[in-house]
């Protein structure tokens, strides 16, 4: 055999020389080692000087946890990244160098005109491809869904800060709108499929000549823009021929001119931690915050005997929920209550206004029935960038677009008598502020034995009495860990009787359940 | 796991170094070749095993093919043939499986004959990170000791760390056995070298994160675009990023694998040399991924018959040749047609002598030319579909969209940084020397500057966020 050694293809160019000594090399390569070590090296140390509160990367990536080993390196490796403090600090530097030098942005943020900032991923959505096929059809089909049981959708596109105002990123007029060539398409062949759309953009275009509808460095509508879209949304439900027909009880004040101030998320998702104040001031703005004048607090947006839903995302949040930081009570949906005269059955999450929201309403026990007997209409707020991402950049940011399925509610062996512990109870209203002279409220028991009927599950949903004529009842008195021998028939077979309040049950009681009535309690 | 990531930077690298070092010289293969799985396996263990068996078939056919005793002849022919035939079937399968049947399913539906009753899973393979790199290495090392143009490996050990090395793994320089037979068995390891190892890893680290990943936001916007927003000048800025994209993307990871191979003792092929200062298509195919080039040049075009057989012949092979290079980076039909256009470019040019129709022009047209012939050729690579290339290069030559929303795409493409690192982009590659050629001769400051790279690459690293080599697809 021909051991000949042939280097078939072009060799390295030549390397002439390295025109230091060894001592020097030497230092080249400790420093390089030392820059590749020191950070492992530090972090390892303080995090085994914690103890079992620390999480050395060198210990945990032998301590595999996951199912599988693929899950752990990707746990793990996710883990290093996000609890670098090395990285967040650098990171943190070379963003702030990067808005100094260049005036950029990052992923998530882009920075405009004077300051403006604007969400990428909205951005995108204006500029990209749009969405697959399915995108619509989900929708229709939703819409679907909902007529078949007498429930109406309408569906509130929300437009984005670059529609309005695209001159505040790069060039154009102040005047000018930027829509999706394909958007009326979309929305047209949603109105075909029985869909009833109410757009906002002729609105904003009109209204940005006096108003500012957007917030400058957060990516949501100003207390203004949310206010216009409630009035216009509000005008639209009370032309339907159902509006007329339905109990309009609530009565609300607003309270102006009440000021906060907050930092946008386009400068937190900057995340220039300490430097923030360097380059934005906080965002201060008035809020007007929707009072009843019954209760004198903010209206009820969890009465799930209200006959309009409103599904939404962070747009119906802010302002409305506290946590975002906007103030609270004086969101989408409180001015919406108040210009409808009703408590609305609000299902909000922000980042998940395409699924989520739908799948907590069709996950309801007896969903089915609650949207045949006691709704009208779903109005369906969400943000446009939602609506037009293409299938990829949607995935990317978590949107999922999936049909949901409307709960019939098996009846499992009633009638039903058993002994329960009390593990959880929902919120009594105050009969003296009600106004209504009968209440109930939702009881949550550990099942501990079934003496008649059959009961499979752990645990039970229970309604009780909680005041009747303004006296309330001893169920109201239950304490938690109190043990009750409980007799019970299925509440579907008493709910037609009985009146829906308000606050019968709270986000902690389990809703997936199939619920109960007591008929009788020892 | 990629080499611009925290987890291999800042733990991987030093440890492999750490154990390497610390390793006695006989163990230095096993532990390098078990560093290297451990770095394979965290993208997928599963894609060890595949790994292995590839080695283990390989390595017993050179046993196959240097044994003696009866039948030889016949028994080396059998051990080649094994060798080709399980490396391509691997490939084959993981690579071509699902457009095998979604092509299959397509014809039969065009014939009216219904669709094909495949197994469903045959579209839903998950293909290994690196499987069209290291079949390609391990079939080498078959072929050359067939031809006799290197010995057998001493051990499996030694096989298995040819095979793997994580340097290369991944995505190239694709090292033939017959290059580093010697170094596998013997190799110098010296602070000098280890420095220019790290040096040429930080210039690379720097073309990636520095150069690559900006310009390939551009190309990401410009490509993505739809809905009204791609203008002409967006169009042709966002395939001229693309490009300069692919070329820093590729070449900062080969100079990161070179880099890495050196600091292991390890001498690895060269794999770019400017290829967009080429006047021609022929001469761009010797500058540009020149492992993968000269493979295909080795063990395919000359058996084939190269030019010996008349230049009708040479055309039909030089096409062959391209095709099938085309569709080595990827199963998709955009990729065989761009392999076949550069194909019948290369068949033009041998017709002419060697020699592009423009070759009288002065070099910088020259040059220009055949830039611009790259850059029509890349929208076709870049695009996931015909239709889509079509709508690019509408785009490109005049049909473009003036709606509203091509000023908020240039607004996001024009931007400050955005121009600058172009202008860099261009710069590096029209107006300064490669890597290589500035590596050359290894000063103070080139090794103080690799390392200054190095630190501004790492901290743009951790503002870009995850950030994957093009090359990885492939």
């Amino acid at each position: 055999m021909n051991q000949k050694m042939k280097n078939p293809y072009r060799g390295e160019s030549g390397e002439r020389d390295v025109s230091f000594g060894k001592g020097t090399a030497t230092a080249f390569a400790a420093v390089f080692l030392i820059l590749i070590a020191g950070p492992a090296v530090w972090r390892n140390a303080i995090e085994l000087a914690k103890g079992n509160a620390g999480w050395a990367p060198l210990v945990e990536v032998f301590r595999v946890t996951q199912p599988s080993l693929l899950a752990h390196f990707t746990v793990f490796e996710e883990r290093l990244e996000r609890e670098s403090e090395f990285a967040a600090g650098l990171r943190r530097g070379t963003q702030a160098m990067m808005t100094r030098v260049f005036r950029e942005g990052n992923r998530r943020t882009m920075i405009g005109r004077d300051g403006w900032l604007f969400y990428r991923p909205a951005l995108d959505s204006l500029t990209g491809k749009g969405p697959g096929p399915e995108r619509a059809a989900v929708i229709a089909r939703f819409g679907e869904q909902l007529r078949e049981m007498g429930v109406e959708l309408i569906l509130v596109p929300i437009p984005t800060k670059p529609m309005v105002y695209p001159n505040r990123l790069g060039g154009g007029r102040e005047d000018q709108i930027v829509e999706r060539k394909d958007a009326e398409g979309f929305y047209d062949r949603l109105r075909a499929g029985g869909v009833q759309v109410v757009e906002l953009t002729d609105l904003y275009a009109a209204e940005k000549e006096s108003t500012e509808m957007y917030l400058k460095q957060d990516t949501h509508w100003t207390p203004e823009g949310l206010q216009s879209a409630a009035e216009l949304v509000a005008a639209h439900v009370k032309e339907r021929p159902w509006f007329e027909e339905l109990e309009a009880p609530l009565v609300t004040t607003v309270e102006k001119g009440i000021e906060v101030e907050n930092d946008g998320d386009g400068v937190r998702n900057l995340d220039l931690g300490d430097r923030t104040g360097a380059f934005f001031e906080r965002e201060r703005i008035t809020i007007s915050r929707v009072v009843d004048t019954r209760t004198k607090g903010s209206v009820a947006l969890n009465n799930v005997a209200s006959p309009i839903v409103l599904l939404g995302d962070s747009f119906t949040n802010i302002y409305s929920r506290g946590e975002m930081g906007f103030g609270a009570g004086a969101g989408f949906a409180d001015h919406l209550a108040g210009r409808l005269g009703m408590a609305l059955d609000v299902i909000a999450i922000n980042g998940q206004g395409t699924t989520a929201v739908r799948r907590e309403l069709a996950g309801r026990s007896y969903s089915a029935w609650l949207m045949r007997d006691k709704k009208k209409a779903v109005i369906w707020a969400i943000v446009e960038r939602d609506l037009f991402l293409t299938d990829a950049s949607a995935r990317a940011e978590g949107v999922v677009w999936e049909d949901v399925a409307f709960n019939e509610g098996a009846i499992e062996g009633a009638p039903l008598t058993l002994v329960g512990t009390v593990r959880m109870k929902s919120r009594i209203p105050d009969p003296r502020l009600a106004p209504y002279r009968e209440a109930f409220f939702a009881v949550e028991y550990t099942v501990e034995n079934v003496i008649e009927g059959e009961y499979n599950a752990e645990v039970i949903v229970v309604f009780h009495w909680a005041f009747r004529d303004g006296k309330m009842s001893e169920a109201s008195r239950f304490p938690v860990g109190a043990r009750k021998t409980l007799r019970l028939v299925p509440f579907h077979e008493r709910a037609d009787e009985l009146r829906w309040v308000g606050n019968t049950m709270n986000d902690s009681i389990e809703d997936n359940l199939v619920p109960y009535w007591a008929e009788g309690v020892e | 796991m990629v080499f611009s990531s925290q987890i291999f930077l800042f733990y991987f690298l030093g440890l492999a170094l750490l154990l390497y070092y610390a390793a006695p010289r006989f163990m230095k293969q096993g532990v390098l070749a078990l560093l290297s799985y451990v770095f394979y396996g965290w993208w997928n263990p599963w894609f060890t095993l595949l790994m292995l068996l590839s080695t283990v078939i390989d390595y017993g056919c050179g046993k196959m093919i240097t044994g003696g005793g009866p039948e030889r002849a016949r028994r080396r022919r059998l051990g080649l043939t094994i060798s080709v035939i399980s490396n391509l079937a691997l490939l084959g399968f993981f690579k071509y499986a699902a457009f095998a049947t979604e092509n299959i399913n397509g014809v039969m539906r065009w014939l009216g004959l219904g669709h094909a009753e495949l197994p469903p899973f045959l579209l839903e393979i998950v293909l290994p990170v690196g499987i069209s790199f290291y079949t390609f290495q391990s079939m080498s090392y078959s072929i050359d000791l067939y031809r006799g143009h290197a010995p057998p490996a001493r051990s499996f050990v030694d096989f298995a760390c040819y095979v793997s090395m994580f340097p290369q793994l991944v995505a190239g320089p694709i090292v033939r056995y017959g290059a580093i037979a010697t170094q596998l068995v013997e190799r110098r390891h010296s602070v000098e070298g280890f420095v220019r190892g790290l040096t040429r890893f930080n210039f690379g680290f720097a073309k990636k994160i520095l150069l690559a990943n900006p310009m390939g936001e551009i190309a990401d916007l410009c490509f993505d675009a739809g809905g009204g927003a791609l203008s002409a000048p967006m169009a042709w800025l966002g395939v001229t990023a693309f490009t300069f994209q692919i070329y820093f993307d590729f070449s900062g990871y080969s100079d990161m694998a070179v880099g890495l191979g050196r600091m292991f003792g390890f001498r690895l092929p060269e794999n770019f040399d400017s290829p967009y200062r080429s006047g021609s298509i022929t001469e761009f195919w010797g500058r540009w991924h020149i492992s993968l080039s000269s493979f295909l040049r080795d063990y395919l075009y000359i058996p084939l018959g190269g030019n010996r057989l008349g230049p009708g012949r040479t055309y039909v092979n030089l096409m062959v040749v391209m095709l099938l290079g085309g569709l080595w980076h990827g199963a998709a039909w955009t990729f065989l047609v761009w392999g076949g256009i550069h194909g019948a470019m290369l068949a033009l040019e041998r017709f002419m002598g060697k020699k592009p129709f423009y070759s009288r022009l002065p070099l910088v047209l020259r040059v220009g030319f055949t830039f611009s012939f790259l850059l029509i050729t890349f929208v076709i690579f870049r695009s996931d579909s015909f239709a889509e290339a079509g709508r690019y290069l509408e785009a490109m030559f005049g049909s473009g969209d003036s709606a509203p929303a091509a000023e908020l795409l240039a607004a996001q493409v024009l931007r400050p940084a955005n121009l600058f690192f172009f202008a860099i982009c261009a710069a590096g590659i029209w107006g300064v020397p490669n890597t290589v050629r500035i590596l050359e001769r290894l000063t103070v400051a080139k090794a103080a500057g690799g390392l200054i790279l190095f630190g501004l690459s790492t901290a743009m690293m951790f503002r870009q966020g995850f950030n994957p080599f093009l090359y990885f697809q492939f």
